[in-house]
């Protein structure tokens, strides 16, 4: 993995010491809030509803065994012992201190960590497929472009203040984990004329209040020029982008207001005038960044292994976390490991510090001491043997690590909601539990297959409502919460925004609304192989609605009346 | 409707209220209410110098009523911030 | 529910008269903005607005006054007809701090148009933006903001002596020294 040269130390130590400065004006009253808001947001820190939060960048959701054992090191120390993985592949702490974040951020660059532009109007943290370098269906790995973009939009200067904030992922694989198509803007890596590598480009993705799936603005660009074509991308949205309504600021409502030939042709303009070799990143320094992304020196081994294979007949927990947690590595007799953070009745995305080490301690013996996390809020060991894959079981088991549900209906999306977050309308976690309890049968769980469940505490949609097979979303009706339900997205390369199927439900009634929703699918699909977004593309939202509201009840997503309790 | 006004301090981050001659207090039974528009008047004067003073920082009125005696916030967001934890 | 609205304004620190700032630092400012409808200044340097230039450019011209246009931040200039060369100074305004589009304006003029006059900041402009001010083109900058004055005054500026990316100043940016090794 990437590792700081002295520049990236010394770059790091002075935003620090920046940042330490400016919260000494702030508390001397020299900053007030208003203009202290933007700084300390540049630098992950929120005021939430109980305390100040500190969100930390994880590049691409990349971690070192090293870099975990210090976040679980910092939840100790100025946390309440635990913090919380993000759909955006970071790691927030929802306890600190305005006082404690400069130390916070000392400690974090200790290992090579930093909260930089996690929150703000600008860039943000690149997200990426977390199984980069790993996966059986991939190009090129996307580290090396990912950490690329985290250097060329770090304090990019042009870039700082734009009309609303910018999110940018990138996938190498066949297969889109990134849910690239709800970006600002979605990185593919393709195979280009000549067989030479280059990337899609799509723009204008995004959920919120306006969800949009992303559009092809390029079908190709070559490596040699992305950097000065995203220039041109980010200069016609910082100069054209609205700035008088919050909520039509993304690079989204540009887009579909310009529609996608125009604001291509305003970008190619831009990028036409650009002195792109002052902008473009030399191959020499290409591949100096992508050496530090050279595959794992890990040794071809047989694909069984008695042992392995005598525990799985022997031992049904372990059969089915082989079954669904453990996926093909790239190298024979290797395997990708997912340590889900849904255990149904926990907090979904939640790791206290002693798991943090857990996850630490079997990355250094296990796993050639490297760590991902997901967007759907889990964590992953990208390199671990197919041997060792019992001894890794029997640690996560001891740990409460071992929950069997990857894809599955209890692996939910959801964000702190109302319980924590100062936007939110409605409580996510509470309905989140409610919901995973309900299945939380494993048997019953895999029998219903792929289902993503997200739910959101507000319409910014940071728990990915609209993506999910069944979304979420939590609503205030007259001072109490309620909540809409949307059926059919997706968040891959079918990526699709879900429909809202009806009258949204008190918090009471939601759970057995989820319950009849998954009866339905269960009795109408055709059989095992088609899942639940395949049933419902098929079937389309009548049934559904028929099953939750009755089959006279009104149509049309209006939400003027009040449901029967289902 | 009876408001109190509260904030957060601005070092910890923690919910606090305005309680008597100018303390910020971190339990709403000890907050001062104001019954009518002049007297939060008042009261938002005095959060208004603490804001100058780097005291606290976030500073709104929220409504409450009286039940059994306790000052009982009205909205969800603000009984869970009273409680000055999440309900999970 | 939703993040409540704040009753009470944040107090803005006192604003002072402006003050000209440049790396070289504070300097006497030979500038006056003048109003569309006023007389030009006798003499000294003028400061129109970008419409009034627009429309009034070979009397402003024949004046034989030094002329610089202020820009505001939702207007585009045109290197086609907007004569930028004929202009000693251009000023693009920050009507908030958090408003960046005069970024890529400043940007534009250096790289794109060419232009080398002086590129004032005026409007919101405050101390911990003035790195990103100076790398994307500007050289002088209008300052009201009190704590911001003391802290030049104090000779304090943001040191920034680590950038990723070479923008107009060519900056050594990340990936320079590190290739020239």
């Amino acid at each position: 993995m990437y590792r700081y040269d002295e520049f990236d130390h010394h770059f790091v130590a002075e935003r620090s010491t920046q940042f330490r400065g400016q919260v000494e004006r702030r508390l001397s009253g020299e900053l007030t809030e208003e203009q202290f808001k933007p700084l300390r947001l540049q630098n992950g820190l929120y005021l939430q509803l109980h305390a100040y939060m500190l969100r930390i960048a994880i590049p691409y959701g990349v971690l070192s065994a090293r870099q975990m054992r210090q976040l679980a090191f910092i939840a100790r120390k100025w946390d309440r012992g635990f913090g919380h993985f993000t759909t955006r592949q970071n790691i927030q702490f929802n306890w600190t201190r305005l006082e404690d974040a400069p130390d916070i951020l000392d400690a974090l660059a200790e290992v090579e960590m930093h909260a930089i532009q996690t929150s703000g109007n600008c860039i943000r943290n690149v997200t990426a497929d977390p199984y980069a370098g790993v996966a059986l269906d991939e190009i090129e790995d996307p580290r090396v472009w990912a950490e690329i973009l985290r250097q060329w939009s770090t304090i990019h200067p042009e870039f700082t203040f734009l009309p609303r904030k910018f999110k940018i992922a990138i996938t190498g694989a066949a297969e889109d984990r990134a849910a690239i198509l709800f970006h600002d803007i979605g990185l593919k890596i393709v195979k280009g004329p000549g067989g030479k590598t280059g990337f899609r480009v799509y723009v204008g993705g995004g959920q919120g209040r306006t969800p949009y799936v992303g559009l092809p603005i390029t079908e190709f660009i070559g490596r040699d020029r992305l950097l000065s074509f995203l220039e041109a991308i980010m200069r016609v949205y910082n100069l054209h982008g609205r700035r008088d309504n919050i909520y039509k600021a993304r690079i989204k409502i540009l887009v579909n207001a310009l529609g996608l030939e125009e604001f291509r042709t305003q970008v190619e303009a831009e990028w036409g005038k650009l002195d792109k070799p002052s902008i473009d990143l030399p191959e020499v320094e290409q591949k100096r960044i992508a050496a530090y992304f050279a595959a794992l020196p890990l040794k071809p081994a047989p694909t069984k292994d008695a042992r392995i294979d005598a525990r799985r007949r022997s031992d049904e927990g372990f059969d089915r976390w082989m079954r669904l947690n453990v996926l093909p590595h790239r190298v024979p007799g290797h395997a990708i490991v997912n340590i889900s953070l849904k255990e149904p009745g926990k907090i979904p995305g939640d790791a206290s510090a002693a798991q943090m080490e857990v996850v630490a301690d079997l990355a250094t013996r296990f796993g050639n001491d490297e760590i991902r996390v997901t967007y759907q809020q889990n964590l992953v060991l990208p390199n671990v043997a197919l041997r060792d894959l019992d001894n890794v079981y029997d640690v996560l088991v001891k740990a409460d690590l071992h929950t069997a549900n990857t894809e599955l209906i209890t692996d939910i999306i959801a964000c702190p909601g109302l319980d924590y977050c100062n936007l939110a309308n409605a409580r996510s976690i509470p309905i989140a539990q409610e919901i995973a309890l309900k299945f939380a049968d494993p048997v019953k769980a895999e029998a219903i297959g792929p289902l993503r469940l997200n739910i959101s505490g507000c319409i910014n949609a940071c728990g990915h409502h609209h993506a999910g097979n069944i979304g979420i979303l939590g609503v205030d009706k007259k001072g109490t919460e309620h909540y809409q339900i949307t059926l059919g997205g997706s968040p891959k390369d079918d990526a699709e925004i879900g429909v809202i199927v009806g009258p949204s439900f008190t918090a009471e009634a939601l759970p057995g609304a989820i319950g009849t929703i998954v009866e339905t699918y269960l009795s109408r699909r055709t059989d095992k192989s088609e899942t639940f977004v395949m049933a419902y593309r098929r079937l389309g939202k009548a049934p559904f609605r028929n099953a939750l509201y009755g089959a006279d009840a009104p149509r049309g997503p209006s939400d003027k009346k009040e449901p029967a309790d289902v | 409707m009876p408001s109190v006004v509260t904030a957060n301090n601005l070092r910890s981050g923690a919910v606090v209220y305005l309680g008597a001659n100018g303390t910020w207090v971190e339990e709403l039974i000890q907050a001062l209410v104001a019954s009518d528009a002049d007297a939060l008047k008042v009261l938002e004067a005095e959060a208004a110098a603490a804001v100058a003073r780097t005291e606290v920082t976030a500073v709104y009125a929220m409504d409450v009523r009286f039940v059994e005696g306790r000052i009982d916030p009205i909205s969800v967001r603000e009984r869970i911030r009273a409680a000055h934890a999440p309900t999970v | 529910m939703s993040e409540p609205t704040l009753l009470l304004k944040p107090l803005s620190p006192a604003t002072t008269a402006a003050r000209l700032w440049t790396p070289a630092g504070f300097v006497t400012d030979l500038w006056r903005l003048t109003a569309d409808d006023a007389p030009f200044p006798i003499d000294g340097r003028a400061i129109v607005s970008l419409a009034h230039w627009r429309a009034e450019q070979p009397a402003l011209l024949a004046t034989g006054l030094a002329v610089g246009v202020l820009v505001e931040a939702s207007d585009t200039l045109d290197p086609g007809t907007d004569n930028l060369e004929r202009l000693r100074l251009i000023a693009l305004n920050f009507p908030k701090f958090t408003d960046g589009r005069a970024y890529s304006t400043a940007r534009r003029l250096r790289e794109e148009f060419g232009y080398t006059g002086q590129i004032r900041a005026t409007g919101d402009v405050l101390l911990d933006q003035l790195p990103l001010m100076l790398r994307s083109g500007f050289d002088a900058f209008e300052i009201v903001n009190a704590p911001t004055i003391a802290a030049l005054e104090r000779g304090i500026v943001p040191a920034v002596h680590h950038v990723y990316q070479r923008t107009v100043t060519r900056d050594a940016s990340g990936w320079q020294p590190r290739t020239q090794r």
